[in-house]
């Protein structure tokens, strides 16, 4: 399939995770939606980019560590882009450092354009 | 883009985040507890009249109406649609919902 | 114009799916074509079969029934309904669960995606 005939679509992830499922979820989505050869892309924005935070340890919570899955999103599932936006990031004392993954943080202008090049997105 | 906020600006970032990514030509709905924004007097009337500067903001008059609010009450040029000017607004726009 | 839904609230607690149903509505009485409505999260319990809510009280499930008679497709994220129990037994019809790539078609196929 060639690059004009993928459909673009965002994940717009703007919830922090562990306190609802709405992280869990979208992450189920992510990894199935890349099997099927589109232009998938997932944003990390607002409280969104506490996802990434590196060193989440699970073990008291019962719960599965889901940021153990941004990693191997774009080799393994076939993500495009991992983007976080640069400002949020920074409202939460937030840096590059503190990630999990290797990701694009990009401005909120920047994001704003990509945005508006989709054709669905997906709000968690 | 149509940015749909359904959540209070008091109660969510949901409003100020789709503010912060509302790009020219683009436009708001006020949706749910999102048309508490639109209430006249309140925190968030500058930021919305700072908004539709450049940006038309629109409100769902179904939810204005249960929540006891009058168009009296609702902030000059934020206009009052029904559910058919909502499908028209994401006719005319790709929606992204703020919630 | 196609129109695909996603719904990611349940029913009761958050107003979404009613907002969603009246614009669904509002929708096809203006000529536009609902390509499916994608039931996810907690939305998969709009689809439980056994809700009963008060008899003076709008039914959520039969009203969303009442859609797919008109040739509404429903559709239930199978992975999301098993871990909430809305599964086989449970859902409206056995038909309407599916897996996630059936919201992605919605994406391709709908010239609109909007998410309650």
């Amino acid at each position: 399939m060639s690059e004009q005939e993928k459909t673009k679509v965002m994940f717009v992830c703007r919830t922090a995770p562990y306190g609802t499922i709405y992280e869990q979820e979208a992450i189920e989505a992510m990894v199935m939606f890349g099997a099927y050869e589109q232009d998938i892309s997932v944003t990390f924005t607002g409280d969104g980019v506490f996802s990434l935070k590196k060193g989440q340890d699970t073990s008291l919570l019962g719960k599965k560590n889901f940021s153990m899955t941004y990693p191997i999103l774009i080799d393994d599932f076939e993500i495009s882009h991992i983007y976080v936006e640069k400002e949020s990031l920074e409202e939460r004392g937030l840096t590059e450092d503190d990630l999990a993954t290797e990701v694009e943080i990009i401005d909120r202008n920047s994001l704003k354009q990509k945005m508006g090049e989709m054709k669905a997105l997906l709000p968690f | 883009m149509l940015h749909i906020v359904k959540k209070s600006p008091y109660e969510s970032s949901a409003f100020s985040d789709a503010i912060n990514y509302m790009e020219q030509n683009d436009i708001m709905l006020l949706t749910e507890d999102g048309i508490y924004a639109a209430k006249k007097g309140g925190k968030f009337e500058g930021a919305l009249k700072s908004l539709m500067q450049k940006n038309a903001v629109f409100c769902l008059i179904a939810d204005v109406k249960a929540r006891g609010i009058q168009e009296s009450e609702i902030i000059e040029n934020v206009k009052v649609i029904d559910y058919k000017g909502f499908v028209e607004k994401v006719v005319e726009h790709n929606p992204m919902t703020w919630s | 114009m196609k129109l695909g839904i996603l719904i990611k609230e349940g029913p009761y607690m958050h107003q979404a799916m009613d907002t969603a149903y009246n614009f669904i509505l509002a929708a096809m009485e203006s000529g536009h074509e609902i390509t499916g409505i994608f039931f996810y999260n907690d939305g998969v319990y709009n689809r439980c079969a056994t809700l009963e809510p008060p008899r003076d009280e709008r039914n959520i499930m039969k009203l969303l029934t009442e859609l797919e008679l008109k040739g509404v497709r429903l559709i239930v994220c199978v992975a999301a309904g098993k871990r909430r129990g809305i599964v086989n037994q449970t859902v409206c019809k056995v038909e309407e669960i599916s897996g996630l790539g059936q919201l992605l078609e919605l994406c391709i196929t709908s010239d609109r995606t909007i998410t309650f």
